[in-house]
């Protein structure tokens, strides 16, 4: 009996229309999420004074120098010679692999040297924890530039959004160019990496350090991408790719969705029914 | 005032109350002595709703304006609409030192400092964005049903004005906490006011106060977004309620159902209780998106400087067509002489007015083609009417092709595509697509649409 | 045709477990919620537990009314009957009758409506007390004769040793007057394949150029340098301009090139403009040139 369908009754096709469409634009936004989240990093930013990213929105403005561990004085000068003088030069002046004058915070050089750059092999499996430790203060005490230490996060920031976030957007996400490659998602690389990058200006990327900034404001952009990698800091909740309004409106349409589920259901039953006679 | 009474008023009011003795007969009595008119208040107790799931539209949209009013009278608490500098002391170390505006700092330490600041925050922007999307379905469902026939011509316009003041009011909102990337927007928004012709650059100045970045914006923008919009709105609102209580609300047709006799669930307890319920679902829906999604981060965005930009500059969703029609619209300048039409006037102001008034004169319009203007109560089906569902889907399609085209850098880095050519894919789809869709709408309701006829025959 | 009992849907037996639910959950977030806060909790915490509590009373409340709703389903009357439009003429009519009385004094009524518009209309003025008058604010900028191009944060900028090896920098006139509108990205051409536009071979010392960084467009600072591409792209709207040919539109919604500021070495060989911007910076406007 409640089969029939009354001629002219209204049925949820209507409905379901909208909630296909909906589901859509859902999907397409679950997608674009997945597709721009970037890849967790392979290791996490163990080295990095900053409480581990965990979402913490309130990173010190510089990075605490790590801990003294437990190594040999001189192992940081014997690491480098072994390891790191056949690309970076004895001195760390710069050979095949950029000069590491910028390189002021330990945390910067230990994860750049277990995670690895671009151009430069990881050494996380090839080196204890203890020598990357030793060789991170070996260079950022003895081979960095001294200008390189006066280096804040907060100036970091400041350069980053004048010359950086253009290309790379706010957050780091990255952004589309007309031509070329893409601006990459610089959170997937250590911090460090951005260092290099201004150094050589690969691609359509102009080499900035040297030309538009000396070497305390190099070193100020890597702590703020620092901030900013792996994800930044978050405490609203999941972070949509940081790709600003285009996810978020996406993700919009799911609550409109569910709230249009909801409707269809509150309704469910009356909609059709008929009075009771007197 | 017994024009509303009924059997089945009496009988149900009877059931509803039953033998036991209602908890509430004291406080009936006390409104009674105290208020007066109970007569009518007695009849609009009983006041029916017809009942459909697409009813409930417009109430995700009133709902979403309570949550906003409430929510932004606890934001007005902590806001500072003031463009003064300050140096940034605040406990959100990576902007230590940075100079900003006031208003900036107010909105990051609500974020960051205060309790529940960014909550609210969050249920703010995100009731926003399902605010306008429910306003926009629900115009569409008016649409489709013929909703707006007689007597119901003036409360669509109120409708369409309600839309119009709704998304300003959302562009003036999310420009408030002067962070880059709404400061990029009013940029942009000078740009587009300075480009019409004669009295752009006056009116721009004017409206601004002063040429780009003026002092003083933001305290500008703050009493509208907080008072005379909301205030409007309210009022319209107010109007476009009471218009639908006075008329009734519409009715799919059905068993009983006519341009007469109206049939539905009455308001207490039935509907008052789903309706209610239905509030605190938004809210909660609302809620459950501020938890666990975060939505415009400005922290990270940062103090809007004139010299500052970044990638994936888009405002919020709803104005993400005139992004696109604005990314779109080739260069083409006009140059008459010494007087200058810059090309933006043509998708940023011109595009909207055309837009728009059509839509405010969708009745007229419905009305000089069918030719047809008798008081309706009892709604077309969609399907019925594949003429004005293809038109409905043309026009939804130019829009999304719109607002696709406005996110065209993110859609270009996200899926791996190139950003110019997928422009010029969305320059021949804006074009091309609707008309397709519009056509396919047609000829797939058409067989349905003459089943029908022929069955009601 | 009458409805048989079974059209009425379930009997109203409202179902007590979901009603019950819901106020369980709404008195657990609620609790939830005031323990969240007052322990900081995160933002999760806090939301997640206000959501719990909004949804579980509004399912509960749903959940009731929905029950209720098909048992409750009465008719009655549309106020506002289709066919009556001889009703509907009375209010018409009845206006028109009341009103007769002023209307009947048509020279009176109609200089009444007269000055109502002109006092009305008069209002516009005020519109005017909002801001300033463009004046010559759209059409000058920051930039003299002899003003140093500085960076952001004031430094000179040394013809002999800037932008060595090429790249760009962000360049404002000392002193920093309209900064926004002044702002100019500073290129230096070190391969030599920088193209003058005809009559600004004097603009470029040693293959220095600035040009404007306002966009034609609408506006934004035209941020993206490709540096082998040798463009400049707006990241708003995604205009591109050809730095080696004088910054003319070679991409996307723009339609004016980007103004040249004529640049010149002082004597301490710092650069420095020779004179303010011979074209009008940023987007286009009616007396735009």
């Amino acid at each position: 009996m409640l089969c029939d369908r009354r001629r002219g009754a209204p049925r949820p096709a209507g409905a379901l229309v909208v909630l296909v469409v909906l589901l859509v634009a859902c999907a397409l936004a679950a997608a674009s999420v997945a597709a721009a989240s970037p890849a967790p990093s392979a290791t996490p930013q163990a080295a990095s004074a900053t409480p581990a990213g965990s979402g913490s929105f309130t990173p010190a403005a510089t990075p605490k120098p790590l801990a003294s561990t437990t190594y040999a004085p001189g192992t940081g000068g014997r690491v480098f010679a072994e390891n790191c003088s056949g690309c970076h030069g004895a001195k760390g002046e710069g050979y095949v692999g950029p000069p590491l004058a910028p390189a002021g915070f330990a945390s910067l050089v230990s994860g750049m040297v277990k995670q690895g750059g671009v151009n430069m092999p990881p050494f996380g499996g090839v080196l204890s924890s203890q020598d990357i430790d030793a060789v991170a203060e070996y260079v950022s005490q003895e081979l960095a530039d001294p200008a390189s230490h006066q280096a804040r996060t907060p100036q970091g920031g400041e350069l980053f959004r004048l010359y950086c976030s253009g290309c790379h957007s706010s957050t780091g996400s990255g952004g589309a160019m007309p031509v070329g490659r893409n601006a990459p998602n610089i959170r997937k690389y250590p911090p460090a990496e951005a260092l290099a990058a201004m150094i050589l200006g690969p691609g359509n990327m102009p080499a900035l350090a040297g030309n538009a900034f000396d070497v305390r404001q190099q070193t100020s952009i890597a702590l703020y991408v620092q901030v900013l990698a792996p994800d930044p800091p978050s405490p609203g909740g999941r972070g949509l790719g940081y790709l600003g309004p285009v996810p978020e409106g996406a993700v919009g349409a799911v609550a409109l969705f569910l709230l249009i589920l909801v409707a269809v259901w509150l309704a469910w039953r009356s909609r059709k029914a008929v009075p009771r006679e007197p | 005032m017994t024009k509303n009474r009924d059997h089945d008023l009496e009988h149900s009011l009877g059931k509803s109350f039953g033998a036991r003795k209602s908890p509430l007969r004291p406080a009936a009595r006390w409104l009674d002595t105290n208020l007066g008119g109970s007569g009518l208040l007695r009849d609009e107790l009983r006041h029916i709703f017809p009942d459909s799931w697409a009813f409930f539209l417009g109430e995700i949209a009133l709902y979403c304006f309570i949550i906003l009013v409430a929510t932004g009278i606890f934001l007005a608490l902590f806001f500072q609409a003031s463009d003064a500098q300050v140096i940034y002391t605040g406990s959100y170390a990576p902007l230590h030192g940075t100079e900003m505006s006031v208003a900036y700092d107010s909105v990051v330490s609500l974020s960051i400092d205060v309790r529940a600041g960014l909550l609210v925050r969050q249920i703010h922007h995100w009731a926003a964005l399902v605010f306008v999307a429910a306003l926009v379905i629900h115009m569409i469902r008016m649409f489709v049903t013929a909703a707006y026939r007689r007597p119901r011509r003036i409360n669509w316009l109120l409708g369409v004005s309600l839309l119009l003041l709704v998304g300003m009011n959302g562009l003036f909102g999310y420009s408030l906490p002067d962070d880059l990337l709404s400061g990029t927007g009013l940029r942009i928004a000078f740009s587009i006011t300075e480009s019409i012709p004669f009295v752009g650059p006056a009116l721009a100045t004017l409206l601004f106060g002063g040429d780009f970045p003026s002092q003083g914006l933001i305290a500008r923008v703050y009493p509208v977004h907080i008072f005379l919009l909301p205030a409007v709105i309210g009022g319209l609102l107010g109007a476009h309620l009471g218009l639908l209580w006075l008329q009734r609300h519409t009715q799919f047709p059905g068993p009983r159902r006519s341009d007469r006799v109206i049939v539905g669930t009455p308001m207490v307890p039935a509907y008052a209780l789903r309706t209610t319920g239905y509030l605190l679902i938004v809210g909660g829906v609302c809620t459950a998106f501020a938890a666990f999604i975060q939505i415009n981060p400005v922290w990270l965005y940062g103090p809007y400087r004139p010299w500052d930009a970044t990638t994936a500059a888009q405002p919020d969703w709803y104005m993400g067509w005139l992004e696109g029609a604005v990314r779109m619209m080739p260069g083409w300048d006009i140059q008459i002489g010494g007087l200058l039409i810059p090309a933006i006037f043509w998708p940023a102001v011109i595009l909207p007015g055309l837009i728009f008034t059509p839509l405010f004169l969708v009745p007229w319009i419905d009305w000089a083609t069918t030719r047809e203007g008798a008081f309706h109560n009892v709604l077309m089906l969609p399907g019925q009417h594949p003429v004005r569902v293809a038109i409905a889907a043309g026009f939804i399609t130019f829009l999304t092709v719109l607002l696709v085209a406005g996110g065209n850098d993110v859609f270009a880095f996200v899926y791996g595509l190139s950003q110019p050519h997928l422009l010029v894919v969305l320059q021949y789809l804006t074009v091309l697509l609707p008309p397709v869709v519009a056509l396919l709408t047609y000829v797939l309701l058409r067989g349905r649409a003459r089943r029908w006829a022929t069955t009601v025959r | 045709m009458s409805p048989e009992p079974q059209d009425q849907g379930r009997p109203a037996h409202v179902t007590t477990w979901p009603v019950g639910l819901g106020i369980l959950a709404c008195v657990g977030g609620a609790v939830a919620f005031a323990v969240s806060f007052f322990v900081d909790a995160s933002n999760a915490w806090l939301g997640g537990s206000l959501a719990l509590a909004f949804l579980g009373l509004g399912l509960a409340l749903a959940f009731w009314g929905r029950d209720l709703a098909d048992d409750e389903v009465i008719t009655g009357r549309y106020p506002v009957p289709p066919d009556d439009l001889e009703g509907q003429a009375k209010l018409a009519t009845q206006l028109d009758e009341h009103a007769s009385v002023i209307t009947r004094r048509s020279f009176l009524s109609k200089a009444l409506i007269f000055g109502v518009a002109v006092f009305a209309l008069s209002q516009v003025v005020l519109l005017g007390a909002l801001g300033p008058w463009p004046g010559d604010s759209l059409t000058t900028t920051g930039w003299r004769k002899g003003r140093r191009l500085v960076t952001e944060d004031g430094q000179p900028i040394d013809s002999k040793t800037a932008l060595a090896t090429g790249g760009f920098i962000v360049a404002f006139p000392e002193g920093g007057e309209d900064k926004a509108n002044s702002q100019v990205v500073l290129l230096h051409f070190v391969n030599g394949d920088f193209v003058p536009q005809q009559g600004r071979e004097s603009w470029s010392p040693d293959d220095f150029v600035a040009y404007s960084r306002v966009c034609t467009h609408a506006g934004c600072p035209v941020a993206e340098y490709l540096d082998e591409a040798q463009k400049l792209v707006c990241p708003c709207h995604q205009s591109e301009f050809d730095l080696l040919h004088g910054a003319k539109v070679i991409g996307g919604p723009a339609s004016r090139p980007l103004p040249q500021l004529p640049l010149a070495v002082d004597a301490q060989g710092y650069l420095v403009a020779q004179s303010d911007f011979t074209e009008d910076v940023g987007p286009g406007f009616w007396y735009a040139s």
